[in-house]
């Protein structure tokens, strides 16, 4: 009678294991979520694997605080609860000791990936540290062949594309050896998917063939494979790998309405925040705030490389938004014991740029992108290190070494040349017409020959841009030249330059980087024309415009700047013609520009108090602009308005 | 500069080193002969995954000397063929494996 009960009772746990099963592998999260609820309990064990497989579901939807709660609950030890400690706290040691080579599959599983994070977000020597000598990738080996002996081909496939995944992120300097056989491996998986029990699972294999190997028809099989078994969590994967892996961004919305169906937190997160990078490219720094604070919102439920994720493009966007006594409060706040080397990394390759903005200690800067550059490398962030090398370079520009600018330069095109970045090679194209030019002017000597050698390397750059159909490179370059004809007075050299550049950054809707360049034309028609009827108009017009961006970004920097230029060019225009008739008009225009930019220098001042007290290593400082303002003043007899200046000067 | 890179040669050089380097080859070739007499799909997969490991193990030496060559900036001409030395094995491993993969039609999902 009993044992009959009992029979009755198996039955029907494993019709209801089966149940919730089918609808996590195919990641219908809600459901699978009731489904374990609706399994019933009798004893301990069973009650526990009902909170393990709710806190399951709440991991694949980002919400890992809850998922560790839910599992608190349960008396059960095992890998998976470790797993979820080492992803909100950062430890790997619990699991490393807690989960010995004769444990279950899945304890297993859970410790041969957080052996791989570790290695890839601290590095090896953190784990040799903890005495962890053990390799993820032996580990995936017995559980992938664990797994195939009990028949569970999703769960081995599973597995493999796991660790195939985070070859995403590293070793990418040896991806000419690693890509062939990671090819193999798939077409093997994929000839195993046949024995698969969930469609999803072949289809998963296909999406990441698809990233991996920028296959955009691997990506269309996956959307066809998801699409008959009904997964729209997995669509939202393909549309999100349409838009993110091969740029066609009006997917993002068609993803994210999947996630928001799916109920899939951590995918709506992600695209916020691939929004909000993407705004940040284009220099649209309100939408990609809005699109950051939606982010945080999705992903402050995730674990600690979500959340330090945020908080490095937080700090980024502070920077670029010219916060930059924040950015330093925030990095230092953010270095503490167990943050991964990798965000630590980042963090000081913005604070290296913050500190070159700031005007402050190069050699400090120096310290910090170096450290930055070792961590990389130890790493194997190649990619990383490359752009961390390219800030160094670019910190050595501000300073006179010669020879180790060359050497530099060579680190980086070689560097550049095995990663196939054909864009950062461009970009040593133009230092090195920037060192050309300085060199020769240093020598005092600005030859002709030495002119045509640096508007050659321009040239190698434009070409090296236009055959990778990289408008903002080319756009980038002209700008660069525009401002070497600046340098060596060749006035219309430069403004056909800027304008080309003009005309590239806004067919890119590079907004930032096209008002920059608006910015630049108005210098150049201020510090280095004659002002009168046909180039005053040109210089405020582009003046003007800056203007207009910088200000509805409420980029304060940029923005007292551009104030502080319309005032200084009404200014000089109505100084040199004052004893004319109708000038007037250009006293009052500098006169109503001086006060916006007193009203502007104070709204920077309150974000920015050390580098108003610094000023600024590029441009005009405060002090400066505060001098003109009060000359001005006094010039016109309005003594009230220049003590204003005055007292900010004292 | 130099008399360090040159010290970090001499690390790779390291007799066990470069044993290793060698003996991975050589399972590696061995686990491509293997795959070519298998004709099930979780033999196979159990191949790639080891040649995976393989990889992985191969590059951390590789990419040592990789490292080497994007910091060398001279024209000594020893230097350079310690270099190329180290370079060739890393050809050869790439070879290999470029040459394993078998070629299949590629499969495509019907709707």
């Amino acid at each position: 009678m009993h044992s009959d009960k009992n029979q009755i009772k198996n039955q029907h746990l494993e019709e209801s294991l089966t149940e919730f099963w089918d609808l996590f592998f195919t990641d219908q999260y809600e459901q699978a979520f009731e489904a374990a609820n609706r399994i019933e309990s009798f004893n301990h064990e069973e009650s526990d694997l009902i909170l393990e497989l709710q806190a399951k579901v709440l991991l694949r939807q980002g919400q890992f605080k809850l998922a560790y709660q839910t599992l608190s609950n349960s008396k059960k030890e095992n890998g998976f609860k470790l797993f979820l400690d080492f992803l909100l706290n950062g430890d790997p040691k619990p699991i490393i000791e807690g989960v010995p080579k004769d444990s279950d599959t899945d304890s297993l599983l859970y410790k041969s990936q957080v052996i791989a994070l570790s290695k890839i977000y601290w590095g090896e020597q953190h784990l040799e540290s903890l005495n962890c000598y053990e390799s993820p990738d032996s580990i995936l080996e017995i559980v992938f062949n664990r797994l195939i002996e009990a028949g569970k081909y999703d769960k081995a496939i599973l597995a493999s594309l796991q660790s195939l995944e985070l070859l995403l992120e590293d070793q990418l300097l040896s991806h000419d050896i690693h890509l062939p056989i990671i090819h193999e491996q798939f077409e093997n998986l994929i000839k195993l998917s046949s024995k698969a029990k969930y469609t999803s699972t072949k289809a998963k294999l296909y999406l990441l063939k698809a990233k991996l190997f920028k296959d955009r028809s691997a990506a269309e099989d996956a959307e066809i494979l998801f699409g008959k078994e009904g997964n729209i969590n997995g669509l939202g994967e393909v549309y999100m790998t349409y838009a993110k892996d091969f740029r066609e961004e009006d997917y993002y919305q068609k993803a994210l309405e999947c996630f928001i169906k799916s109920k899939n937190l951590i995918g709506q997160g992600f695209i916020y925040e691939a929004l909000a990078s993407q705004a940040l490219i284009n220099g649209e720094i309100k939408s990609a705030k809005e699109a950051f604070t939606k982010a945080q919102e999705y992903l402050s439920n995730g674990g600690i490389f979500e959340n330090l994720g945020l908080e490095i493009q937080n700090i980024s966007l502070l920077a670029i938004s010219g916060k930059y006594q924040k950015v330093k409060e925030s990095v230092h706040d953010m270095i503490k014991p167990r943050i991964p080397s990798f965000f630590i990394a980042q963090a000081y390759q913005i604070l290296a740029n913050t500190i070159i903005q700031l005007g402050e200690d190069i050699e400090l800067a120096k310290g910090y992108i170096e450290t930055a550059c070792d961590i990389f490398k130890a790493l194997r962030r190649y990619n990383q290190l490359l752009y961390s090398q390219n800030i160094y370079f670019q910190i050595l520009l501000l300073q006179n070494n010669l020879d180790l600018i060359n050497k530099t330069g060579q680190e980086i095109i070689q560097l550049a040349t095995r990663l196939g970045n054909e864009e950062m090679k461009a970009t040593k194209y133009l230092d090195l017409a920037f060192v050309t030019i300085r060199v020769s002017l240093e020598e005092g000597i600005l030859s002709e020959t030495k002119i045509s050698e640096a508007t050659e390397y321009f040239k190698k750059a434009i070409t090296l841009y236009q055959s990778q159909g990289n408008l903002i490179g080319e756009a980038d370059s002209y700008q660069a030249m525009g401002n070497m004809f600046t340098g060596i007075g060749k006035l219309e050299e430069a403004l056909n330059s800027f304008i080309t550049a003009k005309k590239l950054y806004s067919a890119e809707k590079a907004y930032l980087q096209a008002a920059i360049t608006d910015t630049l034309v108005g210098i150049l028609m201020l510090n280095y024309v004659v002002l009168n009827k046909q180039t005053y108009p040109i210089a405020q017009r582009h003046f003007e415009q800056a203007l207009i961006y910088f200000s509805k970004e409420n980029l304060l920097d940029l923005n007292w700047k551009a104030i502080y230029y319309l005032a200084d060019l009404n200014h000089k225009y109505y100084v040199s013609n004052k004893d004319k008739e109708g000038f007037e008009l250009y006293k009052n225009k500098a006169d109503k520009y001086y006060s916006e930019m007193l009203v502007a220098v104070e709204e920077f001042q309150e974000d920015s108090p050390i580098m108003s007290q610094g000023g600024s290593f590029v441009g005009i400082t405060i002090e400066e602009a505060f001098n003109k303002a009060y000359q001005f003043f006094l010039s016109i007899d309005n003594e009230k308005k220049a003590q204003k200046f005055r007292r900010h000067l004292n | 500069m130099l008399i360090q890179i040159r010290r970090e040669i001499m690390n790779i050089k390291d007799e066990r080193n470069l044993e290793r380097y060698e003996a991975i080859l050589n399972e590696f070739v061995e686990l491509d002969t293997l795959a070519k007499s298998s004709n099930s799909a979780e033999l196979d997969c159990k191949i790639s995954l080891k040649k995976l490991k393989l990889a992985r193990e191969f590059t951390k030496i590789d990419e040592s000397i990789l490292d080497i060559s994007l910091r060398q900036n001279s024209s000594d001409s020893q230097f350079f063929s310690e270099i190329l030395f180290l370079e060739a094995k890393r050809l050869r491993f790439k070879e290999e494996a470029i040459k394993c993969i078998q070629t299949r039609t590629k499969s495509k999902i019907s709707t």
